[in-house]
């Protein structure tokens, strides 16, 4: 499955980045093909194209704070996570996303 | 409307305020440092730091405003909740002023946003109605209607810390320093430093000092209890002792969450009670600490450098003797066995 990802929290410093590594690591336990764009405290890394989002079958926020730049999804369905659902249990807060994207169809 | 949402936002606007917050309590403490108590009244470099250190802080309501209406409605919201904040700012309804203009200004805007104007006109909407009649609207609410309750809730929060009893005292500290390593970072812990925060709003940096404490100890906690005993964690684990020690520096209380994730029941209630212990200690010696963030590379701006370090380190052999009396010894299979949860420790 294509999932593109993006990770944010308050701090902006531990949570996002540790986030990231986790959405990361278990998308490659499940094999999926993952891109990530880290909104921390210095910025915007590793930045999503219009052509990555159209193309996901999956977007996943692992947010607590709001999204920059959201009109880039706009006839999109993302589904936000916590990201400390992430750093806790990846594996588990990976198949939580696709539930619910499942159920969104 | 959901809760969720609004701590989201809340959250958002946190975000970009600490920064303001750090750079102007570092300033000015700096200021201090160099130039003395009556600093203010010098005009040496030291003078310029400390009012370089107070102009961040007097913007920094009006931008914790700003971007919880902006996580609400978007950028025409900044504007109008920047000057909401600063009205809140200027009539000394502080953080909780700052807080409520916010939201007020992201739900005007919102609101503001869904009028529908003939197409003539649509221009007009971002660059004229929505400053104009927005900034208006949550200026004049922010003045009659929030200020007054907002003031006097930051009044009476001031007079209540400033004259609270010993035992109260004994119990703000330890449920500050139990919340910091609660959840690691997380909303609890937000909750702990916001009110660390909404203390220094009215100069009593007494609570910051201990919050701080609260943060650094949870990784330190871990860090000591690993070396005195490396047979109670998997070799995963104990490859973060580095991490775990520069978590605790860095005050970045993040460190100690994936071991609170492979062994939660043991962990977490530990490092609450060396948070706890370490933020009393703090506490009752009077450490004040004008400096909001940046865990031990601003030590020198504590009023007691050497106590703060003191109560740090007593806060993590706390945490780090009830860890070690909870955790059993690990057999050598169970030490090789990779944590799922192991995340974000390879520096």
């Amino acid at each position: 499955m294509k999932i593109v990802a993006i990770t944010a929290c308050a701090g902006g410093i531990a949570h996002t980045y540790m986030a990231a590594e986790a959405v990361k690591k278990a998308a490659r336990l499940a094999g999926d093909e993952i891109k990530i764009e880290i909104q921390g405290a210095m910025g915007v890394e590793n930045q999503l194209s219009q052509n990555d989002i159209e193309e996901a079958e999956l977007i996943i926020f692992a947010v607590n704070i709001g999204v920059r730049d959201l009109d880039r999804f706009e006839s999109k369905n993302p589904i936000v996570i916590d990201p400390g659902e992430f750093v806790g249990n990846a594996q588990k807060a990976l198949e939580k996303a696709k539930k619910l994207a499942a159920s969104q169809k | 409307m959901k809760g969720r949402d609004l701590q989201r936002h809340l959250l958002t606007g946190v975000s970009y305020f600490i920064p303001f917050v750090v750079a102007g309590g570092i300033l000015i403490a700096l200021g201090f440092l160099f130039g003395g108590i009556y600093v203010f009244n010098d005009s040496n470099l030291a003078a310029q730091i400390f009012w370089i250190g107070k102009d961040a802080f007097g913007v920094m309501v009006g931008v914790l405003s700003a971007y919880i209406a902006f996580s609400i409605a978007d950028r025409p919201a900044i504007a109008v909740g920047f000057i909401g904040g600063m009205v809140a700012n200027r009539i000394g309804a502080g953080f909780i002023g700052g807080l409520l203009s916010g939201f007020l200004a992201g739900y005007v805007v919102l609101y503001l946003k869904k009028i529908n104007l003939p197409a003539a006109i649509r221009s007009l909407m971002p660059v004229l109605f929505i400053p104009v009649i927005g900034t208006l609207i949550v200026g004049l609410a922010t003045f009659y209607l929030i200020g007054p309750p907002a003031t006097w809730l930051n009044t009476t929060f001031a007079n209540m810390l400033n004259n609270m009893s010993v035992s109260g005292t004994v119990i703000i500290s330890l449920i500050l320093g139990a919340m910091m390593a609660f959840d690691m970072g997380g909303p609890v812990n937000k909750a702990a430093y916001a009110f660390a925060l909404a203390a220094s709003q009215n100069n009593n940096w007494v609570p910051m000092a201990a919050v701080m404490v609260g943060g650094m100890v949870p990784p330190l906690a871990i860090a000591f209890a690993m070396l005195a005993a490396k047979n109670k964690f998997t070799e995963d684990e104990q490859g973060g002792l580095t991490g775990c020690f520069i978590g605790a520096a860095c005050f970045i209380t993040e460190f100690a969450i994936p071991y609170a994730a492979a062994d939660p029941l043991r962990v977490i209630p530990s490092i609450m009670v060396g948070s706890a212990v370490g933020a009393l200690v703090s506490y009752m010696a009077g450490v004040s600490l004008m400096a909001p963030h940046g865990g031990l590379f601003i030590f020198a701006l504590a009023n007691k450098p050497l106590m703060w370090i003191v109560s740090i380190i007593i806060g993590a052999i706390a945490g780090a003797v009830m860890l070690l009396v909870l955790k059993p010894v690990l057999k050598a299979d169970q030490q090789k066995k990779k944590s799922e949860s192991k995340v974000g420790l390879d520096l």
